[in-house]
Parts: C-alpha cells; structure tokens; sequence
C-alpha cells in the first residue's frame, strides 16, 4: 500500500491511516431532502484516537457510517491506508472491510437474537477467512479471555447477557480480525454508568494491547477528553471546531463548544485512574 | 497481531447437553407454554392422530380390500354398526376403512402443496424484501397479480386446462399458494432487515447469501411456521374442495371430498355416508390450525414476556 501524497498536518510525523475529506451526506425523504453531514474532513494517524462530539442528530453517527462505507456518501472522499475507500464497491470493498471495524451505540439489538455468543464471535472468521473446525473453537476461546468473558458464554444467547457483558461480545467480533481502524459510535451510551466506566477501562486497554486506531463517537465530553488525542466538535451535520483533545478543552474558540463544555455535569473530581 | 494470546491447549468442547443448555432450556418453556392450553393440545393431538392414520392406516383399517375398489353388493349402505362403525356406501365398502386409508391422500397433498409453497413464497419473499428497486417491483407485483385472483377459482381453471387427478391438482394448488408466503416473508424481511445485526454483519463483509440465510430467514421462521401449520388445513380443505367437484382423486380412490361428492346424492337418508368424510375433514382442518394457533402464542414475542 502507498501512502498517499498529503498536505503536512500537525501529526505529519505519523502518516494517517484514515483520512476523509469534504464527506457529505444528504437523505432524501419524501420529496424533501435533508443534510445530515455538511463538508466534514478528517483524518487519523495511526495509533491514535480521534473523538467526534456534538449533540443529538449532529450528525456524528452518519459520519461514522460514512466512513464505514455502510451508507453512501453524497460527496467526499475516503481514504484508508491510502486506499481510496470511496471508489471501492463490490467484492474490493468486502475484503477491505476486514480492516476496519464498527461497534455499534446499542448492544442490546447488534446480536442477532438466534445466535450463540459462539456463532457471533466465530461470523467474523466465517465470512472472511477459511479459518474452521478446532482453530476456530480456539480463536473464539482467545476472543473471550480478551473481552474477559468466561468461556461458559459461548453457548449462551444474547438475551441470558447483561447489556455491558452483550458490548464485549461486539467488541470481541470487531477486534476478531485483527481491523486496524476500530470505530466506536456511542458504545457506552447505551449502558450503565458503572459499566460505561468498565467498557472505557476496557478499551483503553485494548487499544495499547493491540495497537488500534480508534474513531471515538460520543456525546460523553468527560469520556471524550479522557480517551482522545485529538477532537472534533460537530453541530447539525458541520464541523464547528477541531484540534487536539486538550487544547478544544481548554481554550474552546466556538461558542457552541463552550455551551457542549459548559453542560458537563459537575461532580466533584475524583483523581482519573 | 502477535499480541492475541492464543490457548496454548486445545479448547474443551463440552458435551452436547451442555453447549445446547440454553437450547433446551428454551426448548422446556415453549413446551410448558404449549401443555399449558387445552386448545394447543387438542390440536396437537388431533393432527398426531391424524399422522398415525396417514402412516399406518393400511394396517389400520379393518377392510383394507375395500379402499381398493372391491365390490360387496350385499352389504350396500348399511347404518353404522359394530362391523361397520361408520356404515358402508354404496358399493358395500367399509367407510371407516375409506376415511382411515384417506388420511394419508389428504395429508400428503397438504404437505405437498403447502411444502411447495413455502419452499417457492419464502426466497422470493427474502429476496424481495432485501433488494430494492425493479427486483422487489418484478416480484411483488406478480405476487400481487396471483393474490387478486381467488385462489379457488384460479386452481379450478389451472385444474380444469391440465385435467382432472390428484396430481393436477396438487399442481395446481401450489401454484396458487405460494403468493401468500411471498406476501408474509416480505413483510417480515423488510423489518428485520433494518435490525442492527445485519447492518453489523455487513459491517464485517458478510456476502449478501449469507445475511439472507444467516440473519434474515432464522428471525423469519416465527410467521413463516405459523403459516404453514394452517396452511395444512387450508390445503387439505381446498383439495377436499377439488375432489368435490370432481377434479381431484376419482374414486375409487379413497378421498375425502370425492367421497362426499358421491355421497351427497345419498342425502339425507344415508347421512353416515357423507358425515364421517365430512367429520375427518373438519378435525384434521381445526387440528391444524388450533397447532398453527398454539404455535403462534408460544413462538411470538409479542405474547411472550421475553
């Protein structure tokens, strides 16, 4: 793979592994059509952790089906690696896919009801490798000691999971090819407050054990300054502000940045593990 | 990724008990749901009678001889008695031996006709409800183009051009039922088609085969075995309907609708003639659907608490 011909940026040391520029999305609905992302750029080196924040119906979640190339775009380019993502369809795009990988914001309907916790973790090795028989038994099994789950689940339905313990088992099938780029859209939103602390942990962890770039969706702002090196605030489908994670949180120069700021609840600080 | 420590021994693969817990555990409730309602049951029970009459009925009829055509002249239309619990017609056939050995005629052109159209209805329906644009259009309206005929009356006419017999007739049933499993499947898909686990599963490169069979047809299975279940019913009374008419079985084969359709120019003083045909088609028609309706209260989440 080449690595493309780009403009220096400030992580100019490390080439990005994901970059996308002027993505757009319009849906179309009833005659009426509506902008869900507007003109928004990115790009993340790799081994890094870029954050998407804004509220509600900012948008953020399309962009993070834009760059998953699970929607169309409207406008806009993709590159993974160099690979333009955007001009890829069909089998390409299928294969490629093995390198990038989704966690959705609602573990509760990301596993199909009639699968076992096995036949989940074991999808991603059916559909794009030849890996079977009792290699396979054995990457599910190691697939379980790195989300920490005991072996026991393997057997079980979604529905006998709690929603925190149902989130490792989609982490567990992202991570199960080993992607490069792991996008995570509001994966803590969906779950207890003790839990979201266990899944961040979690992930943390995950990425330095395994070298993962992340796309870090939320509307979390504490979990987003805690997890991110660098931030992108988004609001009704454009980018209103960018830069690293710190500098947004100390010096915001949007407006709409410091209302996002300002309505963090605060509690009293507790020193961060 | 070298970082990805893998067992170093082989992994313990449990016995099947224990990898199918969950299986059986799910499997004990939906049987405790069903024992639970007397009309379940009854249905279950009427349509088990009915497969014992449709497997063995051969040995089970006390005058086999007499669903083959015999003729015993001295015995013609005889009231129901203990030699002949459901009397004789006119050919002094034992009608008991007739239903018994019917059995199988009836269930095995429901099974048939009902396989058929499930087996043609449900890939059209996944398909179409999975693809868009001209596919779903091409399918759904030819669906909709066999629905807007009565099915009854579309199946007479097929009948009618291909002539009469079981296997005509058979033909064409099928062809008109699969429309509704079309119908039901699309529906179905296009609902679960939206669920989050298979735009996860497309996330991971699963080929669309493999999402249809995988993701899309196991979460349709509810309504699509609901269906079949009344479905029986429905066929057996729609061939019994043919048969009536006389473009079913021709006797003497043993048939149930082509038995009341000679029989009814024996009404209303030899009522046994046409009752206990009659009685056969009605029980075998309400067990099946009061199956297909315990079915449905045991299998739809809706009626379940989880």
């Amino acid at each position: 793979m080449s690595s493309p011909v780009t403009m220096p940026s400030p992580d100019a040391g490390r080439p990005p592994l994901l970059e996308a520029t002027g993505l757009t999305k319009v849906f179309l609905s009833g005659g009426k059509s509506f902008k869900a992302v507007d003109d928004v750029s990115l790009r993340i080196p790799q081994g890094g952790v870029l954050g998407i924040v804004g509220e509600s119906g900012s948008g953020k979640s399309t962009v993070a089906r834009l760059v998953m190339r699970l929607i169309e775009p409207t406008a806009g380019r993709i590159l993974l690696d160099g690979e333009d993502l955007s001009a890829m369809s069909g089998e390409p795009l299928r294969l490629v896919r093995r390198h990038m990988q989704i966690v959705f914001q609602n573990p509760h309907s990301a596993l199909n009801p009639r699968h076992t916790i096995r036949d989940a973790i074991a999808e991603p090795f059916l559909v794009q490798t030849q890996l079977r028989g009792i290699e396979l038994e054995r990457r599910v099994d190691g697939l379980l000691d790195i989300v920490s789950l005991p072996k026991a689940f393997k057997y079980r339905y979604p529905h006998e999971l709690s929603g925190g313990q149902k989130q490792r088992i989609c982490i567990a099938r992202a991570v199960a090819l080993e992607p490069r780029l792991l996008v995570l859209d509001e994966p803590t939103s969906a779950l207890d407050v003790s839990v979201q602390a266990q899944i961040i942990t979690f992930l943390q962890e995950l990425r330095e054990r395994l070298n993962l770039t992340y796309l870090f969706i939320s509307h979390n702002l504490a979990v987003v300054r805690y997890l991110c090196d660098h931030v992108i605030v988004m609001n009704r489908g454009r980018m209103v502000e960018e830069g690293p994670t710190d500098a947004v949180f100390a010096n915001p120069s949007e407006d709409y940045t410091r209302k996002l700021i300002a309505s963090i609840p605060r509690l009293p600080q507790r020193a961060q593990t | 990724m070298s970082s990805v420590d893998l067992p170093a021994i082989a992994p313990h693969i449990p016995g099947f008990r224990e990898r199918h817990a969950s299986t059986i555990r799910q499997w004990r409730l939906y049987a405790h749901l069903f024992s639970g309602s007397f009309s379940s049951m009854l249905g279950l029970g009427l349509v088990v009678l009915f497969l014992i009459l449709a497997i063995f009925g051969s040995s089970l009829a006390p005058y086999p001889e007499d669903t083959l055509g015999a003729v015993k002249l001295g015995q013609r239309l005889l009231p129901p008695s203990f030699a002949h619990p459901f009397g004789t017609d006119e050919m002094g056939a034992d009608i008991l031996s007739r239903v018994i050995v019917g059995a199988r005629t009836s269930l095995w052109i429901g099974l048939v006709i009902t396989g058929i159209g499930a087996l043609v209805g449900v890939p059209l329906g996944i398909i179409a409800g999975y693809k868009d644009g001209w596919v779903r259009s091409v399918i759904m309206r030819i669906t909709d183009l066999f629905l807007s005929v009565p099915g009854l009356a579309l199946a007479l006419s097929i009948v009618a051009a291909l002539g009469p017999g079981i296997m005509n007739c058979v033909i064409a049933l099928s062809i008109v039922w699969w429309p509704g499993y079309v119908r039901l499947v699309q529906a179905k898909t296009l609902s679960v088609k939206e669920e989050l686990y298979v735009e996860s599963a497309r996330a991971l490169g699963a080929r669309t085969p493999w999402i249809l069979w995988h993701h899309i047809l196991p979460n349709c299975m509810t309504p699509i075995v609901v269906k079949a279940s009344m479905d029986m019913g429905m066929a057996i009374l729609s061939a019994a309907s043919l048969g009536f008419i006389g473009l079913g079985a021709k006797p003497p084969q043993p048939e149930w609708g082509a038995m009341i359709s000679v029989a009814r120019t024996y009404m209303p003083d030899w009522w046994w003639y046409s009752a206990f045909p009659g009685l056969a088609i009605f029980l075998t028609v309400l067990g099946f659907n009061l199956l297909g309706d315990g079915l449905r209260d045991i299998l739809d989440p809706r009626s379940r608490g989880r």
